[in-house]
């Protein structure tokens, strides 16, 4: 007679869920690294607004990579999708992806750009 | 003969935070949470596609350039980025198994949430008596139902904080529940991550 201990962590599904659950979360220090980070992103952001960078193009091209970069970092790090099961990332980026697509042919079609 | 033992269900129960027993092997409710976030995405595209639509469009006044108040926003936007640091600590404080400054670190994210409020409070005072509507013209519209919309969703998130943190003063949010926090803490940098969008192409965008 064998006896078998059945863990749940051991089937199949839950071996995937291991590999991604036991993610080291960052340290209260990095947090608030990455806050300041994301501080002083925003004060260069509103100094860009009042000085002249060149072309507007330009300054718009800065001001949207900030954003941009800022929007990422929160995700990343406050949101732990860096750290977390690739199925959230792929749910939330494919709400983003749907979302800037469709919004940018919308735009394009009512020549917003063009102005 | 083969004989499977179960493990307990106590035992069970305190892995279930860490090994969630779904078919996908993650947390039903997260997953829920972030396909909600997700679908978030394309309201507030909506919204801020329609500002971008209308912007310059008008044909009569204010316009962005008389009304906005660009360093009391930039503090604004300040104090919220700033509610996400205190979000993720009070998280961070859960998992640890800190129940005491979890509470200090949910109840400074609210605080933070209605500052932020208040200054968007402050701000549509401001420019109703500097004659701008909702139904004053196109960027009266296409502003306050954007930026309105935003403040639904911080002050809702304000509630959540709160509930959390009297469900944690009664003893009813233990450090098993840390998910709970988890989720509530997604929706509140979602409402940061979907400023700092607005922030950059409403206001500091010519």
């Amino acid at each position: 007679m064998s006896t078998t201990v059945e863990h749940p962590e051991h089937h199949e599904h839950a071996d995937m869920n291991i590999e991604h659950a036991h993610h080291d979360h960052p340290s209260d220090w990095t947090y608030i690294k990455v806050a300041l980070v994301l501080g002083v992103m925003t004060a260069i952001e509103v100094a860009l607004s009042y000085v002249e960078v060149g072309e507007e193009r330009i300054t718009v091209g800065l001001l949207l990579a900030f954003a941009v970069a800022k929007f990422a970092t929160v995700v990343a790090y406050f949101m732990h999708l860096k750290f977390d099961h690739p199925w959230f990332r792929r749910l939330f980026v494919t709400g983003i992806v749907l979302a800037v697509f469709c919004y940018v042919v919308y735009l394009s079609t009512l020549h917003v750009f063009a102005d | 003969m083969t004989t499977v033992v179960n493990e307990p269900h106590d035992t069970q129960d305190a892995h279930a935070d860490h090994h969630p027993q779904t078919n996908t092997g993650v947390s039903n409710e997260k997953m829920a949470m972030w396909a909600f976030l997700g679908s978030e995405c394309l309201l507030f595209g909506a919204l801020i596609s329609t500002f971008l639509l209308y912007k310059g469009r008008d044909t009569s006044g204010p316009t962005p350039d008389d009304v906005y108040d660009i360093p009391f926003t930039s503090v604004s936007s300040f104090v919220l980025l700033m509610s996400s640091l205190t979000m993720v600590l009070a998280l961070a404080a859960i998992q640890r198994r800190d129940e005491r400054r979890l509470r200090v670190w949910l109840l400074a994210t609210a605080l933070l949430g209605s500052t932020f409020i208040a200054g968007q409070i402050y701000e549509f005072t401001a420019f109703v008596h500097e004659g701008l509507t909702i139904s004053r013209n196109l960027f009266g519209s296409s502003f306050f139902v954007m930026t309105g919309f935003h403040g639904v969703h911080v002050t809702l998130g304000i509630v959540m904080l709160l509930t959390l943190w009297a469900m944690s003063m009664r003893g009813q949010l233990k450090p098993e529940k840390a998910e709970t926090v988890e989720i509530a803490g997604l929706y509140w940098h979602f409402v940061d991550i979907v400023w700092i969008v607005i922030f950059t192409v409403v206001y500091l965008i010519k």
